[in-house]
């Protein structure tokens, strides 16, 4: 089969009420690298008003952080019939990323500054409390993510970005977490955990945003994508990375940590 | 004890000049506020015929502020300001302390002050009921710094419920967000706009917030555009709508419909509080020029460079507006990530570098995130990008690879900003 016809759709949730912190670079990073490697590739936009099934035919999954009103709006469409179908398919390994206040979301619950507990879609075993003294954790983030024998991930560097939250996520299994953070606070300030990796499914506190910063993470999603929807490995031509590993050279040496 | 604050302040503010060389915008408010933490409150009851004036929003500030100067000044009005960038509480004191005897007694009919959005509940905590306050726009900017829009927008809310009707209220009818804000404060209200024929932008951009109503969350639906969510809007649902508001035909040099509003609150604020026709406001604004780094035109080895500050989304897609609207064909990005700046510069792909396909421009990239820039360009397709991290480096290579008679579009952050103008000039302002 020839590169033109593979066809991947990105599934952006709600791309106007969450998408604060520069989270259409993540769009923006899965579309062009699939167009230079002469695939086809769509990018269907599931706001609440949507249908539900729309979602089906999406073969990479994208969800930003967004304000708190915002996020109201989106907890009370996600718990209907799009939560299910995002559940089905994270479950039968379609790659999706998920950026702080959507990452909580697919917890088990979230405990609010008024100590409500309000539930979450449960396909992440964990969940997150908001901080007694109303402390963000703010700040650029080194993390190195964790080789696990159930994902395929290849990411023998460091992953940069840069966190903005005041949730503070636990993990019911901490073999689970995403990367270990080298510099930053990760999932709570305490345990070294950042994000959460599930199936082919990755969870993080990290913007920047974080693919541009890390576009090896972006072919990842890609790659499982293809796996999934073609059922073979299909090898990704090399792109010119230069300007992303310069700006990543920089930031991990202002940060002291060593490449 | 307001005497030996002031006297402190002063003598600070002495030693600052002329043993440090720098600016005292800042330093003497400190040092007068960890003396007398009331200093501010107990100087301005000394002080009751003083017009104080307020100037709050994310983008303009620092322009509507001078604007306003300027048209006070050229109509005999006594008036004082603060410095761009001494916009806290300190910066207040110091510009007390600048322009008032050792009495605590200010010289002056006006007291204007932008405000940053952290310090307007601040600020307005010490200073409960100025006779007015201009409310320009809120967009967002500086994430790590200012936290989300509805954030500020609920601190500000709090603050403007309690002064009373004493307080004028100046604000921008065509951003919902302000619209809402007003009509918490208690005081008369000056809802103000631009002529319909000057909002041209076909849809909305990328990078808004403000699009959803504020009273019941139903989407806004727009039926003109100025600029980002600066509009006329309807809601279907609860009809919240644009008020009523005051247009004026504002004669200008100025680049960007944003001005226009910026101009058209300083000749409102003009007329409300100091009684000055709103034909001598216009007349007295045809030569007013902008504070530096905002639209500031200097010439450096025979090339003209334009700097356009561009600070966070909004105002970037803006600048960029101007750049090429205005035919510039060289533009260099100055991207920085100190604290000014805001140390997160994600918000680089909430601006539409897209817009930039639409013709053969040389692009330069500079600053501390200079790489980061690059990325983002690359993404938007533009190719023959110069990145030097150096800002004078990349200031005089794009000079020397300037072509006769043309000139040169600067897009800077904050901080890069201070450092461009002080590679241009050779000395540093603030």
């Amino acid at each position: 089969m020839k590169k033109q016809n593979y066809e991947l759709t990105v599934g952006w949730l709600y791309p106007e009420l969450m998408s604060t912190y520069g989270d259409r670079g993540n769009i923006i990073v899965l579309q062009k690298r699939i167009e230079w490697r002469g695939m086809g590739v769509k990018i269907k936009r599931i706001n609440h008003d949507s249908k539900a099934d729309e979602l089906i035919s999406c073969d990479i999954l994208f969800m930003g952080g967004a304000q708190d009103i915002q996020q109201e709006i989106v907890q009370k469409d996600l718990n209907g019939t799009k939560g299910k179908i995002i559940s089905k398919l994270i479950e039968s390994n379609t790659p999706g990323l998920f950026i702080c206040g959507a990452y909580q979301f697919l917890g088990n619950y979230y405990i609010d500054s008024y100590g409500i507990k309000i539930p979450g879609l449960g396909i992440f075993d964990m969940y997150t409390h908001s901080d007694q003294a109303g402390k963000r954790l703010i700040g650029n983030a080194v993390i190195k993510p964790h080789q696990l024998p159930t994902n395929n991930l290849k990411l023998s560097n460091y992953i940069v970005g840069f966190e903005n939250h005041g949730g503070r996520t636990i993990l019911a299994n901490k073999d689970l977490a995403f990367a270990e953070i080298i510099k930053g606070y990760g999932n709570n300030g305490e345990d070294t955990t950042e994000g959460i990796h599930y199936k082919s499914t990755i969870g993080t506190y990290l913007h920047g945003p974080i693919l541009p910063s890390n576009p090896e993470l972006a072919d990842y999603l890609i790659e499982n994508a293809l796996v999934k929807k073609y059922g073979k490995e299909i090898a990704l031509s090399k792109l010119d990375d230069t300007y992303a590993n310069k700006a990543k050279t920089n930031i991990l040496m202002r940060l002291k940590t060593s490449y | 004890m307001l005497l030996f604050s002031i006297l402190i302040g002063k003598f600070a503010s002495l030693f600052i000049k002329t043993i440090l060389n720098r600016n005292a915008s800042t330093w003497p408010g400190h040092i007068a506020l960890e003396s007398n933490p009331d200093f501010i409150k107990d100087t301005l009851s000394k002080n009751k015929g003083l017009k104080i004036v307020f100037i709050a929003g994310t983008n303009g500030k620092t322009t509507t502020t001078k604007a306003l100067y300027h048209i006070l000044k050229t109509n005999r009005i006594d008036v004082v300001r603060n410095d761009s960038g001494a916009n806290l509480l300190n910066g207040l004191a110091s510009l007390i302390i600048k322009n008032s005897n050792l009495l605590g007694k200010i010289n002056s009919k006006a007291l204007l002050f932008e405000v940053d959005e952290n310090s307007f509940p601040l600020i307005l905590k010490e200073i409960k009921n100025p006779n007015a306050i201009i409310l320009l726009n809120l967009f967002r900017d500086q994430l790590d710094r200012y936290g989300e829009i509805n954030t500020t927008s609920q601190k500000w809310k709090s603050s403007l419920e309690k002064t009373d009707s004493k307080t004028s209220v100046i604000a921008n009818a065509d951003d919902p967000q302000i619209i809402d804000l007003a009509k918490c404060a208690k005081g008369k209200k000056i809802f103000y706009s631009i002529n319909d024929d000057l909002k041209k932008e076909k849809k909305l951009s990328h990078a808004v917030d403000s699009t959803n109503c504020p009273n019941c969350q139903n989407k806004l639906e727009y039926s003109r555009i100025s600029y980002s969510h600066i509009g006329n809007f309807s809601c279907s649902k609860c009809k919240f709508k644009n008020p009523d508001s005051i247009k004026l035909d504002i004669k200008t040099d100025l680049y960007g419909t944003f001005n226009t509003y910026n101009l058209t609150a300083a000749a409102l604020c003009a007329e409300n509080l100091f009684d000055i026709k709103r034909s001598d406001s216009i007349q007295s604004l045809e030569d007013f020029k902008p504070a530096f780094g905002r639209q500031e035109k200097i010439t450096y080895k025979n090339t003209e460079l334009l700097l356009l500050l561009s600070k966070n989304p909004t105002g970037f897609n803006e600048s960029l507006k101007v750049a090429i609207n205005n035919k510039y064909k060289n533009l260099v990005f100055a991207l920085n990530d100190k604290i000014p700046d805001g140390r997160d510069i994600s918000w680089i792909w909430d601006v539409d570098f897209e817009l930039l396909h639409r013709g053969n421009f040389h692009i330069t990239i500079t600053g501390e995130r200079a790489y980061d820039l690059a990325n983002r360009l690359s993404y938007a397709g533009l190719e023959n990008l110069r990145v030097y991290e150096d800002l004078s480096t990349a200031i005089k290579r794009a000079a020397k690879n300037t072509s006769n008679n043309q000139s040169i579009a600067i897009l800077p952050t904050y901080s890069a900003m201070l450092e461009i103008r002080k590679i241009l000039t050779g000395k540093s302002i603030l």
